[in-house]
């Protein structure tokens, strides 16, 4: 299932996830647990700020995410960040609402793979 | 220092700020894998006091931090650090060239992009290392630059307070006198000198060496020192310029010498004898008629000739008391205004006419040089100095400070010197006189009356006696010349006569008594009518007998008038 070759269709990239293994050793679990805690509550910051029309706060946590969703391998879900970060920069939150569920479930799908890989890994 | 020595060998301390507790925990494992120390803050402000605290080598910022952001904690951390190189990575996600760019002008030194590659990050810390390393040798070498610099510094003003007690010295605050020296280094190349001569007129001497700084500096140290001793004991001015071209000739390497211009002023006869070599031309300003003569360089600098090709001939001028004589060195004619266009002569003798009256010609000069220049460089150094013809005795004569007190030396003695016609050709043997007539203790401060009596009756005796001149030349200026030009043939071709100074000191317990004797080969003359006349007219000829008169106690002509003898009674001090 999780060969060497880039596969668009994963959530997150296989190569970086070896990478990472590498490098954190036994951390590699707390990584997973630490970004899906702080993806959790910057989810529940910017569905607040897009119904407030912050646009601010939403470039701000939507570059955060795509930051840090960049570093664990993510593909699609920082793209779709970094839509979200120019909507909030250009202050036109328009259409935000099905943007931000596009974000909510591509976040899901990384969750998983990166659950299956906590798991593969203990 | 190690420059062999891969830098990542050292174990450094790096600060990682970033708010995404996933992004510090990748990056400080990237980093600790590397074998650095790492040191995590979550926000702007918690870097800069962790900062503070541990002071690590490398930072490492998010750019969008909360509480404070990562540019505003890179400007503090920069501004803490001095000049101490501390690199600072951005770490970011920006893809904007904008806001990557502030990053940089917020004192960001690179990026470092997510996600995170291992590989980068610790080619891009080496590289850092690096510079680092490049950094501090480059600091320690400033230090030590400063620090010799300073040092240096340091020694030159020591040098300068010596030179300048040295080259600008001697009575230059008498009142006939005014200067203007600029340093264009802090040690300019020109030399300005005047000393009282012990029969109460002056020297003065304007230097211009080549170059500037220590090089030009330390030829004036034997030139001004053979000037105040030989002035002091009562050389001539072409002994003292010849002594003086000889010296720099032996000790100052080619292509360096000394522009000079060298003028004996004699308040006594009014008249100047000026020797000049290299100068631009000097003024002489006639306050009667206002009329400005200037006087020109015939020589070559002092420093060049060896003695042997040295011409120390004088040009002579009469001189009215109240006129001014100028001498500048080429950085006034040589001035250059913003336009490059030269000061010039015509705008020195310009500025000279402006003047509202005589004492306010110096003033216009230095301004009008000033206005001149403007906001222009200055390239060479400036020396302007103005002499004023005073009076005989209107200036007071410097204190020779000696006591009595405690002195041993000859009090009764007598000695007779005779000279015969070739010394008298190329000798002047006053300063000798003067220095073994000046052991006598306590008799010191009178080395200038006596100075003058016996520069009197030796030049009585020489002109008039050995070479049988008559002073009734002198009565006219036109004449005055010739009586010195003739004076100078007829020394040049003398091969018969003699003077012959007689000296006998006998102490008082308050002094002494000095009898100086002076006899010549001359065939006399008849004296009684010459004191009688010269008491009559007070004018240019024979003025040496009532002077020597009004100083001594008793003169008395003998024989035929081939002799005449000078009893001078002192007192101590």
């Amino acid at each position: 299932m999780f060969g060497n070759m880039t596969n668009m269709n994963t959530a997150v990239k296989t190569e970086m996830i070896v990478e990472l293994k590498d490098i954190l050793a036994e951390d590699f679990n707390t990584l997973v647990e630490s970004f899906i805690d702080d993806a959790k509550s910057r989810m529940i910051k910017l569905k607040h700020a897009i119904a407030s029309r912050s646009s601010e706060i939403v470039r701000r946590e939507a570059h955060s995410l795509k930051g840090s969703s960049l570093n664990l391998g993510a593909q699609l879900l920082p793209q779709l960040c970094s839509e979200m970060e120019e909507q909030g920069k250009a202050g036109d939150l328009t259409g935000c609402e099905s943007l931000f569920l596009k974000i909510e479930t591509e976040l899901a799908r990384v969750e998983t793979e990166l659950t299956q890989y906590t798991q593969a890994s203990s | 220092m190690q420059l062999s020595a891969s830098p990542t060998e050292k174990k450094i301390k790096i600060l990682v700020a970033d708010d995404n507790e996933s992004d510090r925990m990748i990056l400080s494992s990237i980093i600790n894998k590397q074998g650095h120390h790492v040191l995590t803050a979550a926000d702007g402000k918690e870097a800069l006091a962790i900062f503070k605290r541990e002071r690590p080598q490398i930072v490492l910022l998010d750019a969008i931090m909360p509480e404070m952001d990562g540019m505003e904690a890179a400007r503090c951390i920069k501004e803490f650090a001095g000049d101490d190189f501390i690199p600072v990575l951005f770490l970011t996600s920006l893809q904007d060239a904008n806001a990557l760019a502030d990053c940089l002008d917020a004192g960001g030194d690179d990026f470092l992009s997510k996600p995170y590659s291992q590989v980068i990050l610790k080619a891009k810390l080496n590289a850092f290392l690096r510079m680092r390393s490049m950094h501090s040798l480059m600091q320690s070498q400033r230090d030590e630059i400063a620090q010799h610099n300073q040092h240096m510094l340091h020694e030159q003003k020591v040098a300068k307070a010596v030179f300048d007690n040295v080259a600008h010295s001697g009575c230059l605050d008498s009142p006939n006198i005014k200067y203007m020296l600029s340093p264009l280094a802090m040690f300019n190349g020109d030399v300005l000198l005047a000393a009282q001569k012990p029969s109460g007129g002056m020297h003065v001497l304007l230097g211009d060496f080549t170059g500037h700084g220590l090089p030009a500096a330390i030829g004036a140290m034997p030139m001004a020192e053979i000037f105040y001793y030989m002035t002091g004991k009562g050389f001539a001015i072409t002994d003292i310029i010849s002594e003086i071209n000889m010296k720099l000739k032996s000790i100052l390497p080619v292509g360096v010498f000394c522009c000079s211009c060298m003028v004996d002023f004699s308040f006594e006869k009014q008249i100047i004898r000026i020797w000049s070599g290299g100068l631009p031309d000097s003024f002489l300003y006639r306050s009667g008629n206002r009329e400005i003569i200037p006087i020109k360089s015939r020589h070559l600098p002092l420093g060049i000739l060896s003695p042997d090709d040295f011409n120390n001939e004088l040009q002579l001028f009469e001189m009215a008391k109240g006129d001014r004589l100028y001498i500048c060195s080429d950085g006034i004619s040589e001035a250059l205004n913003s336009a490059g266009d030269m000061f010039g002569e015509e705008r020195m003798i310009g500025a000279m006419r402006e003047a509202k009256d005589d004492e306010e010609i110096f003033n216009t000069i230095q301004s009008a040089v000033t206005a001149f220049m403007g906001e222009s460089e200055r390239d060479d150094d400036i020396t302007l100095l103005e002499v004023k013809m005073v009076g005989d005795f209107e200036l007071q004569s410097e204190h020779f400070g000696a006591s009595n007190a405690g002195q041993v030396g000859p009090q009764d003695w007598s000695m007779q010197y005779e000279l015969g016609p070739k010394t008298l050709r190329e000798f002047n043997p006053l300063p000798l006189m003067l220095q073994i007539v000046m052991e006598v203790p306590g008799l010191r401060p009178y080395s200038g009356q006596i100075y003058t009596i016996l520069a009197e009756l030796f030049s009585n005796g020489l002109e008039h006696g050995v070479l049988g001149l008559n002073s009734n030349l002198k009565a006219t200026a036109t004449g005055f010349m010739e009586y010195y030009e003739e004076r100078t043939r007829l020394l040049e071709s003398l091969d018969s006569g003699y003077i012959r100074f007689r000296f006998r000191h006998n102490p008082k317990p308050e002094g002494g008594v000095l009898v100086i004797r002076l006899e010549d080969s001359g065939k006399g003359f008849n004296y009684q009518e010459k004191l009688k006349l010269n008491i009559q007219r007070g004018a240019y000829s024979g003025r040496g007998l009532p002077l020597v008169q009004s100083l001594s106690d008793s003169i008395e002509y003998l024989g035929v008038g081939n002799a005449v003898e000078v009893t001078y009674v002192w007192q101590y001090d």
